[in-house]
């Protein structure tokens, strides 16, 4: 995955979290089913974007 | 959200079922309601309030008493109102029932079936037009949620971080912190050494305390902008006085603590400027001193040698290493002529050591010119400085001597205002300290986080589990870096891309009369051709209520479509306007009539006929009349002696009251509109 790609990658993730927020900030969704989408979507994340170390 | 229709049902002063439908046509998008005075028009707009939210806009009275009296003499006991819209492609039908029925569903339309959606109600709906964003898009022109203040300023932080989204993205970075804490906590456990966790530990630490202070910082200016609009009514009470005296004195005061607030804003400008040129000069200031003596020090003619150029150093050695003469005797070491030739070495020019010295000459020159440059600059910046704290000490004890003379002034009232706006005041100064204090300590554990994370980057030897912890880590604060750079990319443009749109509008319709003034306290006003702040009694609050809230509504549309935004608009909903034009000026009202449908997707206008503000036929020639609706009043009475009431739609005249009705009651029409 070349450095834009994760760029691009790493922006879209933040937009959809937003999304995931705006869904429950104003109780359309509990706050634990939120956290727990977050969750999910950062590991998804995390697993397709190669690590540095 | 695009509104489709409402159907009211013995509501208020509409007796049976009536229904429009609105205009939902992206070009074609507004819809003109016609009612005459007191028929009903406030009674529609609140009774789309009340279905979505089951409330009512401020000024709207006898709220206990909402049943259509035709419909209580039948014997009727409830009253419902259905609202139909579309949200991102779906269909939502919203019924309430009040009265003897109380019920309140929205169900979703799908493929022509109504399924009830299953999550609660009142929360869906305040996930597509969020109850505290209701009043920005549908006001009654009278208690919207935007409030002009004494000075005809409007103050506008809140409605900007509510439609464009800012608290949902600064909501965001706080949750990703609490899951940063829990991926932290699954580090420890894994991490042997403690070397990465010990570290994270503390970055941790400045994360909380970024988001502590952040909260506190929104918490603090959220109050300041509360006291300060406080303090402006103090301040239009004292201004109003009956008394001429405390009139005058507060118009004095007013002036004066204009001045010193413009000169604390400038004074704030010229600090930062004298840091700027203290880092710039502050080097040529030490240096200064070293200066001439350094330039004595480097005596370059030494360094030239003796030999004629292009001879120098390198050419000696050059023969001596190859042992040959440039004649092509040969030249053994040791020998007489090897000495003679080495001997040269000292008198040879070295052309390294010259370009060096050459650039050191050259930058103790540039110290002796810049330092004359500095000095005189920041001479100026400092007398400026001492000029803008001498008068602000002369307006002090000025601004201090008229609250003593308004203070003496043996009246109860003034005196209670006088000391309600000292606590204000006090108030006020103290917030503003403590938001200072606030964004101190929050660069300050911005950079000491920063110092600590590359010390995590730089460990070496980490299992791999460990490793891929640190990852998601990494990438949870990558996250957190775009929506923070994106908060505060669109809060630091928002002040100039709003008031750019502002201006906009009026350069096309009103420049001539007015010009907009921002504060960078985010408050908006109106000013006059000579610069004054018009008063926002009259059109003037009206005018400004309709361009704001459209034009922010317009940058909230735009950031929608945009896929590089990633700030997600925190509602955008139709904008439903009663009585928009009955303060304006009529040279105003068609312009105004002409700009608002295409700052919107949707526009609702609910009116009384002026036609000298020909609002119809300016909406049909831009081609954005949808639909017109009217209100017919029809009475059992006679028409006896009394006019009849009409009003024209396009070049048509339509009666609005019908008398010798079999019952008095308000029927809502559609009129035609040719093409």
């Amino acid at each position: 995955m070349t450095k834009e790609n994760s760029e691009e990658k790493v922006f879209s993730a933040a937009r959809d979290l937003i999304r995931i927020e705006k869904k429950c900030f104003y109780g359309q969704e509990e706050e634990r089913d939120r956290l727990r989408k977050m969750r999910e979507l950062i590991d998804q994340v995390a697993k397709e974007m190669p690590g540095d170390n | 959200m695009i509104i489709k229709s409402v159907i009211v049902e013995n509501f208020r002063s509409f007796y049976g079922e009536q229904e429009i439908e609105f205009a939902t046509d992206r070009e074609k998008n507004t819809t003109l309601i016609y009612a005459m005075n007191g028929v009903g028009k406030t009674n529609l707009l609140n009774s789309m309030l009340w279905c979505l939210h089951g409330e009512f806009s401020p000024s709207f009275k006898n709220r206990s008493d909402i049943l259509n009296w035709e419909a209580k003499r039948r014997g009727r006991k409830s009253y419902h109102v259905t609202v139909t819209f579309d949200e991102n492609d779906s269909e939502f039908i919203v019924k309430r029932s009040g009265g003897d029925i109380d019920s309140f569903k929205v169900f979703e339309n799908k493929d022509g079936n109504l399924v009830e959606i299953r999550q609660d109600p009142r929360l869906f709906i305040n996930s597509i037009i969020p109850r505290d964003m209701a009043g920005y898009f549908i006001s009654d022109g009278e208690g919207n949620d935007l409030v002009v203040d004494s000075e005809g300023m409007i103050s506008v932080r809140r409605s900007i971080r509510d439609i464009l989204g800012f608290n949902v993205a600064e909501k965001t970075s706080e949750d990703l912190g609490k899951i940063r804490s829990e991926i932290r906590a699954e580090l420890k456990k894994v991490d042997k050494d403690k070397e990465l966790s010990d570290i994270e530990a503390k970055v941790q630490i400045y994360d909380e305390s970024i988001i502590k202070n952040r909260a506190s910082l929104e918490d603090n200016k959220g109050s300041l902008e509360k006291y300060q609009l406080q303090r402006d009514q103090v301040d239009k009470k004292l201004g109003g006085s009956s008394s001429a005296v405390v009139k005058q004195l507060q118009a004095e005061r007013t002036r004066r603590e204009g001045e010193r607030s413009s000169l604390k804003k400038e004074l704030r400008v010229e600090e930062g400027k004298k840091i700027y040129l203290i880092r710039e000069y502050s080097w040529v200031a030490f240096a200064h001193r070293l200066m001439d003596e350094g330039l004595e020090f480097i005596d370059e003619s030494e360094l030239k040698g003796r030999i004629p150029a292009p001879y120098n150093i390198q050419l000696v050695q050059d023969i001596l290493s190859q042992s040959e003469c440039i004649c092509g005797a040969s030249i053994s070491p040791g020998s007489d002529a090897y000495e003679r030739i080495e001997k040269l070495l000292g008198k040879a020019a070295d052309p390294g050591l010259l370009n060096r010295l050459q650039r050191a000459r050259s930058s103790l020159t540039s110290v002796k010119t810049l330092s004359g440059q500095g000095r005189g600059r920041l001479e100026e910046n400092f007398k400026r400085c001492s000029s803008i704290r001498r008068r602000i000490n002369e307006l002090d004890i000025s601004i201090e001597d008229y609250s003593q003379r308004i203070g003496r002034i043996d009246d109860e009232s003034i005196n209670a205002l006088e000391k309600e706006r000292k606590v204000l005041d006090g108030k006020i100064y103290e917030t503003g300290r403590t938001i200072g204090r606030l964004e101190e300590k929050f660069k300050e554990a911005a950079s000491a986080k920063k110092e600590f994370q590359d010390k995590a980057n730089k460990i070496v030897g980490l299992s791999s589990r460990a490793k891929t912890i640190k990852h998601k880590l990494d990438i949870v604060d990558q996250m957190d870096e775009v929506i923070l750079d994106a908060l505060k990319e669109a809060e630091e443009s928002i002040h100039s891309v709003l008031k750019s749109k502002i201006d906009d509008f009026l350069e096309k319709y009103l420049r001539q009369d007015y010009q907009v003034k921002m504060t960078s306290d985010f408050k908006i006003g109106l000013m006059d051709r000579n610069g004054f702040l018009v008063p926002p009694s009259g059109g003037q609050g009206a005018i400004l209520s309709f361009i704001y809230i459209s034009s922010l509504i317009s940058i909230a549309r735009e950031r929608r479509d945009l896929k590089s935004s990633i700030l997600t608009p925190g509602a955008i909903a139709p904008l439903i306007f009663d009585a928009p034009f009955s303060k304006l000026d009529s040279k105003y009202a068609p312009n105004i009539a002409k700009e608002l449908p295409k700052l919107v997707d949707q526009l609702i206008i609910l009116m009384y006929q002026d036609n000298g503000k020909q609002v119809d036929s300016i909406l049909k020639n831009e081609g954005k009349l949808g639909k017109v609706y009217y209100f017919t009043e029809e009475t059992v009475a006679d028409q006896g002696k009394k006019l009849s009431q009409e009003l024209v739609v396009d070049g048509e005249a339509i009666p609005v009251t019908v008398y010798g009705a079999p019952m008095d009651k308000i029927v809502i029409r559609e009129a035609k509109i040719h093409d």
